[in-house]
């Protein structure tokens, strides 16, 4: 008993209805005796990590799941030391490396080659081999990558890794080629609906229309997860779900909303001033500029003209690029904000 | 009037001191007496002024000779001179008062400690080592040598300037520790400043001090209180330090305390500066109390990123005669990264004419120049250039002006978005480390299910959102467990008389975004029932929810400013009642807001 998230998530494969193909196939690979390494990529709240865990069961069985955490402290060149949480059971070992920042190489290096180099201890596991899921792949530099596609050939015999990324086009070429690449796609409008539906039924949630359900859905851009949470917090303020009933929106996401609407209602310099506040206040609230500056230009783009939008848009990935780049993120938020007000101003 | 106390105290029989420091009875009838003389007790400022006038008595020809540096001259020297952050400094006093208490006793057969809860089996405080963090200039340093000082200590500081190896520490640190001064009675206390940018093995040495249980024949236990200061808690060597330190944060100064303190030490040594040219002089440097003395005696007034930055955004018509910066003039400054976050930082604020936004736009790619990895400092001087030929404009309004302005309602406000780089870097690191807390405060199966991205974009917000559900019981348990699989609890904290569930980590700071103070009262009713609810599951400890109250109407404790609430602490209930020889007014100024309500004794506070 705990968040609906968690208390709905299903744990092996016979639970999980959304992707049933893929969800068959994987299941095969499981059951076969060798296992490749895996990269499973989608959008947030796909169900990445479900299947994950999914495969895991089926692998070693109900082990996989007496999971524990630890925390790791590794030497990080010199005198440096980096501390890195790790979720670990008999079975597999799950790390997020890009928690370590650019010195996620280390991570790859010393963690990675520690748990490569062990043998299975369980003498009855099902598998010789020990499973390490890799979180946030796409967020591994591109050191850590070089680092790690020795390591995947190296010690197959002990070793199949399973990495999950949002997006594919970060991670190199050669560690594409040593994995089997699983798209999971993001659930259909329709589908997150009918989970809702099923849920608020168990949870005994009066939802007087499936609408505010369809709401929900679309409000979470097709994000299983977020919506689940959502329905959470809408059964904890409303009475009953009725169709006006108002989908929260996370803290942050609305502050960026109002500052999307404020930007093409006023491309003025005094409003730049004023942006820059929040774009201030979101950067201390230590939401990721890459995050803001997407966030932004989703919202943005609705509310302008069509003509407007490439412009906006090659300006987003441009600056993008340059957060990427650069260390200072407010200049180039704010940059992006005036390049959208002269494009606006312009015309 | 500094000097002649402490001759007074010199002059008392040593036999009525108590066991080192000055006693406080005394320190009092000395403020009596020269309150009787006209000099008003509470007035801080004249304190520090008062010997100084009879030293500057003689008429000095030189409109301003400042001999000594104006920042060691007017450092406080006595716990009254203290300006700012009272409940730390008190929190101080009354750590070292245990220790002084604890010293005392030591040793002493049949005189056991009293048996308080925040002590040891030998009365030692239960943090052998007081951590004082905050940013610089605000006076952690001077605040504890004044301390150790006032509390009959003899200070050695082990700073950056010493070699700090284990080795050498264990040796030094470890017999001073152990002994008193050869010269004099007083046992010495340790002040490791800046510790943050000490070795990792410096801290180690600390550590292995602080963790010597029991003796063996002829070894000595830690009997002598470590203060160390440093500049950012979040540090890494500070990682396995912190769980043994008393935390105590310095904040910065409000700027009224600080600029009554500046306009005294100008009308002693005679220098001319009006409260507006201060209040800029402070705002520049930040309220760093050091800093404006520096600029005050060397009356530069304005710091490097002014000096520089103000010609390049100021018309040529505005310089008074003054010629706009060269090339040569902006590379020979050096600074180029405070040029720029200077400029970047009033560049909007200045009056130029652009209907189209389109200067900013094109600032915008020189940024790109400078703020990449392959950036140099000529790079950074073009930048610069750049700003002067796009933002210049003759006939514009000063810049200094709408500096001026800026700053002057940046100071006023508290909400996230008008703080200083420094303050929003703290928030920022605040933030992390409550999520992190969070995180792995949670059951395993769903901390191995969030990453710490998700935790923050999606998690967070949403768990926000569930703790003010309506008061239904169904509703409230669910909420109660799920609250307690991520390990978030409420913590009752009483603010200014009004009672508050505070969700424990603070995660509400990561996520919430506007101050939600006035909706937070109302759903404190709910927030109860879901803190009763999450008990009746046996699902809390109810250990971890207990009333954090402050006993003392004063509620000398609870500074609504501090971040962390579960900072505050508990202050005993009033002592055995000690006949109380005078009582004593205290004002508080700005920085302070909890204004005294009833009178209360130096007893309660000090404790002697």
């Amino acid at each position: 008993m705990s968040l609906w998230v968690h208390e709905f998530r299903p744990s092996n494969f016979a639970e999980l209805d959304l992707n049933e193909r893929l969800t068959d196939n994987l299941r095969q690979l499981c059951t076969e005796e060798e296992l490749p390494h895996l990269l499973l990529y989608g959008p947030p709240g796909s169900g990445k990590q479900t299947r994950v865990g999914a495969c895991l069961q089926e692998l070693f069985g109900a082990g996989s799941r007496r999971i524990k955490i630890e925390s790791r402290q590794l030497d990080a060149g010199g005198s440096k030391k980096l501390e890195i949480t790790m979720v670990s059971s008999v079975y597999h070992v799950e790390i997020t490396p890009s928690e370590a920042g650019n010195q996620d190489r280390f991570v790859v290096q010393e963690l990675l080659k520690e748990i490569a180099q062990t043998q299975q201890i369980d003498q009855n596991a099902k598998h010789r081999y020990k499973v390490v899921v890799i979180n946030e792949a796409d967020h591994l530099t591109r050191e850590a990558q070089a680092a790690l596609r020795r390591t995947m050939e190296i010690y197959t015999s002990n070793l199949r890794i399973v990495m999950v990324a949002t997006s594919l086009s970060p991670i190199m070429e050669p560690i594409r080629s040593r994995t089997l690449l699983v798209r999971v796609p993001a659930p259909s409008e329709d589908e997150i609906a009918k989970v809702l539906q099923s849920i608020a039924a168990a949870k005994r949630v009066s939802v007087q229309s499936d609408a505010v359900l369809h709401k929900i859905a679309a409000t979470s851009q097709r994000n299983m997860r977020k919506a689940i949470l959502m329905l959470e917090a809408m059964y904890a303020q409303n009475e009953q779900l009725t169709e006006s009933a108002v989908v929260p929106l996370a803290d942050w996401e609305a502050v960026i909303k109002k500052e999307a609407f404020e930007i093409v209602k006023s491309p003025t310099t005094s409003k730049l001033a004023e942006v820059r506040g929040t774009n201030y206040e979101l950067l201390s609230h230590c939401i990721p500029p890459q995050i803001i500056l997407r966030t932004l230009l989703l919202q943005i783009l609705p509310l302008v003209d069509a003509k407007a939008a490439p412009g906006i848009i090659e300006a987003a990935a441009l600056f993008d690029h340059r957060i990427r780049l650069g260390t200072k993120a407010i200049f180039h938020l704010e940059a992006f904000v005036a390049r959208v007000m002269n494009v606006l101003s312009s015309r | 009037m500094l000097r002649y106390r402490q001759k007074s105290v010199q002059e008392a029989d040593p036999d009525t001191r108590k066991p080192f420091g000055v006693p406080i009875y005394e320190l009092l009838t000395s403020l009596k007496r020269k309150a009787e003389d006209g000099d008003l007790p509470n007035d801080v400022s004249k304190h520090s002024g008062a010997s100084n006038t009879v030293k500057s008595s003689k008429p000095s020809k030189k409109r301003r000779k400042i001999s000594p540096m104006l920042a060691q001259k007017y450092s406080p020297n006595e716990f009254f001179d203290l300006i700012g952050n009272d409940d730390s400094n008190r929190r101080i006093l009354k750590w070292m008062s245990t220790w002084e208490r604890a010293i005392a006793n030591y040793g002493k057969k049949g005189n056991k400690a009293p048996a308080l809860e925040d002590v040891d089996e030998y009365g030692r405080p239960l943090h052998k080592i007081l951590l004082i963090s905050g940013p610089p200039g605000v006076g952690k340093t001077t605040a504890a040598h004044v301390i150790a000082k006032q509390k009959g200590f003899v200070p050695l500081e082990v700073n950056a300037s010493d070699e700090r190896g284990s080795k050498v520490i264990r040796e030094k640190v470890g017999i001073a520790l152990g002994s008193h001064q050869v010269i004099s009675t007083k046992p010495v206390c340790i002040i490791a400043d800046e510790v943050d940018g000490a070795e990792q093995g410096f801290v180690k040495s600390l550590m292995y001090l602080v963790n010597k249980k029991k003796p063996k024949k002829g070894d000595t236990i830690l009997m002598r209180p470590i203060i160390a200061v440093c500049n950012n808690l979040y540090s890494s060597t500070l990682h396995s330090l912190r769980p043994h330190c008393e935390i105590v944060r310095f904040e910065r100064h409000a700027p009224a305390l600080l600029l009554r303190r500046l306009s005294r030490i100008c009308e002693l040594e005679n220098i001319s500066k009006s409260t507006k040219e201060l209040t800029e002089l402070a705002t520049i440097n930040q309220f760093d109390m050091r800093a404006c003395l520096n600029s005050l005696q060397f009356d530069s007034g304005e710091d490097t990123g002014f000096i520089v930055t103000d010609p390049v955004l100021l018309a040529r018509s505005q310089l008074n005669g003054k010629t706009p910066l060269t090339f040569s003039q902006i590379e020979s400054c050096g600074d180029h990264d405070k040029m720029l976050d200077t400029l970047f930082d009033q560049y909007i604020y200045s009056d130029f004419v652009d209907d189209r936004v389109q200067k900013p736009s094109k600032i915008s790619d020189f940024y790109e120049l400078t703020d990449s990895r392959f950036a140099n400092d000529d790079h950074k001087s073009v930048l610069v250039h750049a700003f002067g030929s796009l933002f210049r404009r003759p006939g514009a309004n000063g810049l200094s002006t709408s500096i001026s302005s800026h700053f002057n309602t940046t100071s006023q406000q508290k909400s996230t978005k008008n703080l200083t780089n420094a303050q929003r870097y703290e928030y920022k690191r605040l933030s992390e480390s409550v999520l992190s807390q969070v995180l792995n405060g949670s059951e395993p199966i769903i901390r191995a299910t969030i990453s710490k991205k998700v935790a923050l974009l999606e998690f967070a917000p949403f768990l926000t959102k569930l703790v003010c559900p309506l008061n239904e019981a169904k509703r409230i348990e669910s909420v109660a467990r799920a609250l307690k699989s991520v390990g978030l609890k409420f913590q009752l904290i009483s603010e200014e008389a009004n009672f508050n569930y505070i969700l424990n980590p603070p995660i509400e700071q990561v996520v919430v975004y506007n101050d939600k103070a006035n909706v937070r009262i109302g759903q404190s009713l709910t927030r109860g029932a879901i803190s009763q609810a999450m008990e009746q599951l046996g699902l809390t400890n109810s250990a971890n929810n207990t009333l954090v109250k402050d006993t003392s109407a004063a509620s000398t404790d609870s500074n609504p400013n501090t971040k962390q609430p579960q900072d505050n602490i508990n202050i005993p209930s009033k002592r055995t009642a000690i006949p109380a020889t005078g009582k004593v007014w205290v004002q508080f100024s700005e920085g302070f807001s909890n204004a005294v309500r009833k009178p209360i004794t130096w007893n309660d506070l000090f404790d002697s």
